[in-house]
Order: C-alpha cells, then sequence, then structure tokens
C-alpha cells in the first residue's frame, strides 16, 4: 500500500495523465472525472507493491481504461452526448481550440491510442496490450486519426 | 498554422474540484469492500472465461495438476490415446513444483507448480473459499518481474468446480518481446479484486445476474529454476501464405525468416509492412492456420498469436517432444523441420 505522502505524490503527478486518458475515453468532462475518481481510489486502496514509477505509472494507466470501460457498460451510462454539451477547456491559443475540437469529434477507437502514443509516449505494442487490439489494429487506427488530422497538426 | 497535440493536451487539466476531492481520500480508511453491483460488460467478460471453463470440464476427467491439464490438452488436440513414454517425460521434466499460498479476505490461494517456455509461462492454482461457491474469477493478474511490464497477453482456464469452495485454474502467461523465462529468475504472480457471478431467479427472464465484487489482494512469490537443455529446431526463410484479418481472404503469399521452433512454441520475423507503401499487408494474418507435423502423422496446431514489433510468436498448447516432429506447416506449405540443435 502507498503511504500518504507516496499516494499525495502520484496525485500530484499522474492525476492530469488519469483524467486525460478518461477525457479521450469519453469525451464528457463529468464522466472522465469520474473514472478518474475512481481509478485514484483504487490506486489508494491497492497492496500492490511498487517497483518504481514506471510500474506505478502504467498499473495507472491500466486501471484507468479499465474503469472507463466499466463506467461505459453502466446501463444508465449509456447516453450519446453531443459536442455542444460538452464543455469544452479554454486553449490559449486558438488553433489549440479548433484542433481540439476536431481530436474530439474522431471516434473514441481512435483517441485513445492517439493520447497514448503521441501524448504518453507507448509503443503500438504496449498500447495493444493496454487495449486488447493487435500491433497492426493500433497502427490502423493512429493511420487513419493522423489521416483526419493531418491539415491540424505540426506531427504529421 | 498547426497546433501540436501534445501542447494541446498540456493544457488539458483535472479540475481543482477533482484534485481536491483526490488528495481527500487520504482520509478514507482502506478497508475490504464489497459491492453488489449490475454491469454488463462485466457480465460478458465473465461468461467468456466461464463457457471456456465449462468447454474444459467437458473433458474425460479434471485435471488436478499441470501435468495432468498437458495431458488433457494433448488430447484435445488430437494426440494419441495413450501419450508416448518420450512425450510424458518432456512434460514432466519442464513442470517445477512451487507451493506458495496468500491467504486473506476470504479466499486462500495456492500456486502449485509452473511450466516455463520460450516465451510463456503457464501456472497452476488451487483456489478455496466459502465465498466462492458459484461462478467467479479474479479481475486482474499480473506476473512481476524483472524485464516484464508490459506483457503481451495472458489466458486463463478454470477447471471445473470439483467440490463447493475450490477451484483450479491454469494460466498461460505470455512474455513480452525479448523475454525468455528458460533463464529463470525470481517472480511474483499478484491477483487482484474477485468478481462472484450470483444467480438471480431461477426462471429465464426473471431478474438479472447479481455480480459482487471483492476487492482483495494475494501476492505469490516464487523462484523460476533454469532450464539447462533448450532444444530449437530452425529454418533461415520461408515463403508462406497470408490472409486479411478481417475477411480472411487470401492476400498473397509473405516471406517469414528465422523461423524457431521450440518445445514450448514458434516464433518467425515478418517484414512489418510499412502502410504508406504498402497498406494492403497492414491487415495480414500469416498464423491462422499454423500446424506441428509430428512424425506419426498427428498434427497440432499453434495457438496465442502475437504479433510484437520484431518478431511473431505462438505457443502449443503443451509442451512437444521435439525429436518426435517432422514439419510445420503454414496452410498448404510445409517446411520440413532439421534435428534439434542446442
Amino acid at each position: 500500500m502507498l503511504t500518504e505522502q507516496q499516494f499525495t505524490d502520484a496525485a500530484e503527478r499522474y492525476l492530469d495523465m488519469v483524467y486525460r486518458i478518461a477525457l479521450n475515453w469519453f469525451r464528457n468532462p463529468a464522466d472522465a472525472e469520474d473514472a478518474a475518481q475512481n481509478a485514484m481510489l483504487r490506486l489508494w486502496k491497492t497492496d500492490t507493491d511498487f517497483q518504481g514509477g514506471d510500474h506505478l505509472r502504467h498499473w495507472l494507466v491500466r486501471v484507468t481504461l479499465n474503469e472507463c470501460k466499466r463506467i461505459s457498460a453502466h446501463p444508465w451510462r449509456k447516453r450519446t452526448v453531443s459536442l455542444s454539451e460538452c464543455p469544452e477547456p479554454v486553449f490559449s491559443d486558438p488553433a489549440r481550440q479548433t484542433l481540439y475540437q476536431e481530436v474530439m469529434e474522431l471516434p473514441a477507437k481512435y483517441r485513445v491510442p492517439l493520447y497514448l502514443y503521441y501524448y504518453e509516449g507507448y509503443r503500438v505494442q504496449e498500447i495493444g496490450e493496454l487495449l486488447g487490439l493487435n500491433a497492426s489494429t493500433v497502427q490502423t487506427r493512429l493511420a487513419r486519426a493522423r489521416e483526419k488530422l493531418k491539415t491540424q497538426l505540426e506531427e504529421v | 498554422m498547426k497546433a501540436s497535440y501534445r501542447e494541446l493536451f498540456d493544457e488539458v487539466r483535472a479540475s481543482q474540484n477533482l484534485k481536491e476531492e483526490v488528495l481527500n481520500m487520504t482520509k478514507q480508511e482502506r478497508t475490504q469492500v464489497v459491492k453488489k453491483v449490475s454491469l454488463s460488460f462485466i457480465i460478458a467478460a465473465a461468461l467468456a472465461v466461464l463457457l471456456a471453463g465449462t468447454a474444459l470440464a467437458a473433458a474425460i476427467g479434471i485435471p488436478q495438476t499441470l501435468q495432468e491439464w498437458f495431458g488433457h490438452q494433448w488430447t484435445e488436440a488430437g494426440g494419441a490415446e495413450e501419450m508416448p513414454k518420450e512425450q510424458a517425460e518432456v512434460i514432466e521434466s519442464l513442470v517445477q513444483p512451487v507451493d506458495v499460498t496468500s491467504s486473506g479476505y476470504g479466499v486462500t490461494v495456492t500456486l502449485d507448480s509452473v511450466t516455463p517456455g520460450e516465451n510463456c509461462l503457464w501456472m497452476y492454482l488451487k483456489v478455496k473459499g466459502d465465498m466462492l461457491e458459484d461462478e467467479w474469477h479474479f479481475i486482474n493478474e499480473e506476473v512481476i518481474g524483472e524485464g516484464l511490464d508490459h506483457p503481451m497477453g495472458m489466458s486463463i482456464y478454470p477447471m471445473s468446480n470439483t467440490e463447493e469452495g475450490k477451484q483450479d485454474l491454469v494460466i498461460q502467461y505470455i512474455a513480452p518481446e525479448g523475454v525468455t523465462f528458460l533463464e529463470g529468475g525470481r517472480l511474483v504472480l499478484e491477483l487482484s479484486d474477485l468478481i462472484l457471478l450470483h444467480e438471480a431467479g431461477t426462471e429465464e427472464g426473471e431478474g438479472q445476474p447479481e455480480y459482487e465484487l471483492v476487492e482483495g489482494f494475494w501476492a505469490l512469490p516464487f523462484i523460476l529454476e533454469p532450464v539447462e537443455e533448450q532444444e530449437m529446431l530452425t529454418v533461415e526463410r520461408a515463403v508462406v501464405p497470408a490472409r486479411d484479418f478481417g475477411s480472411e481472404q487470401p492476400e498473397g503469399p509473405m516471406e517469414i525468416r528465422d523461423i524457431r521452433v521450440t518445445t514450448t512454441g514458434v516464433s518467425f520475423t515478418e517484414d512489418e509492412p510499412d502502410p504508406e507503401i504498402k497498406p494492403e499487408l497492414l491487415m495480414t494474418d500469416v498464423t491462422s492456420e499454423i500446424f506441428l507435423q509430428m512424425k506419426d502423422g498427428a498434427e497440432f496446431q499453434a495457438v496465442g498469436r502475437r504479433r510484437g514489433l520484431e518478431r511473431t510468436r505462438c505457443s502449443w498448447d503443451f509442451p512437444v517432444d521435439l525429436s518426435k516432429v517432422e514439419s510445420i506447416r503454414f496452410g498448404d506449405v510445409v517446411i520440413p523441420l532439421e534435428k534439434p540443435k542446442k
């Protein structure tokens, strides 16, 4: 179990990551916050003996994705939220605002691998293991997401 | 002007409200929580595991050791009614007794024995607990050890309950790319959280199955002994048929290199197609039909394909006696195999 200080340090370090993964999953900040809260609660309660920061980070990514799946499957969580109903973050640069809208218009199956690859730096194989997909499927989804965003993304 | 994806998400942060809620979690006690839930996703996942166990129970006899389980797999795969002595000796030589137990939260888990392969590890578990009267499964299973941060997969095979409150499991763990279990090492099998399935109502359509979540954690440390003699059959390169993942229609032949057949599986290198140049090869699968062909005419199909960045790997259902292997078949392409070399 983590000590109180260890948990606080982990929260400071990884809460944004957990929230971003969930936001890419749900698009809706309210659901994303629920999933993030559940994932961090599991971190607080787990008996896992973490062997280094990477182990804890990877564990948190897996748990967050599991929480997203569990919430998605819950009967009264099945709802479709239009983009116009989702409060957006406010960005300092209008180009980022546009990019955020375009990213959030992608299907979740593209958004999540895109985030894990480009922001968290996971390899294709690792993303496949986290999402239960084979590496080729991950590559295809990344390629299709890049194709849709290529007019907006610097990385392409 | 184009925007940076990274800079975009640098500005996406958890709200102050969420941060405060999370930091306040340390005021909560960390006690065992039992919650009744009804989640359609977990129902689907649990049923998938349980159906696998049901199929296993239909076989003759219920295995109670890793050796017996491999024997069951041999029979299911079409092996001769009586397993040859040399084949049994190969299995026996690779099974390592462990006998480590972890108890807590009303459940006792014993890691009875393990069998290491080049890139997979079989583990035989015995689980006991009064709450295990209905169907159940662990939510998380993880093997901790050097280089095992990102495993390529895990398969769980529950045995039929021989009595209430007891169940045996076989777990096959597929290692990350580049890791071999034949070198031995110190490992820990970690299991966490149980989902219990309680059937509600006896008539079809009455009520819904109820799931009970038991939060718990069991750690089973063990030492894997190195395997001294590592046999391997190799082929430098071959041209084999490939199929589309989705439609399973033939996509034309592909070349594979550095084919290695071991007691526990087969691996080879596929040239990773560049999606910009050969998009049609991105979704191909060369492993839909890989069979090990034995000298007595039996064939054993490869299972559990894992495609890494450098190698593609499959396993056999049980450790195979390489001295009895004649060839390996990819679809209708048969490749003779040389004598094992060490």
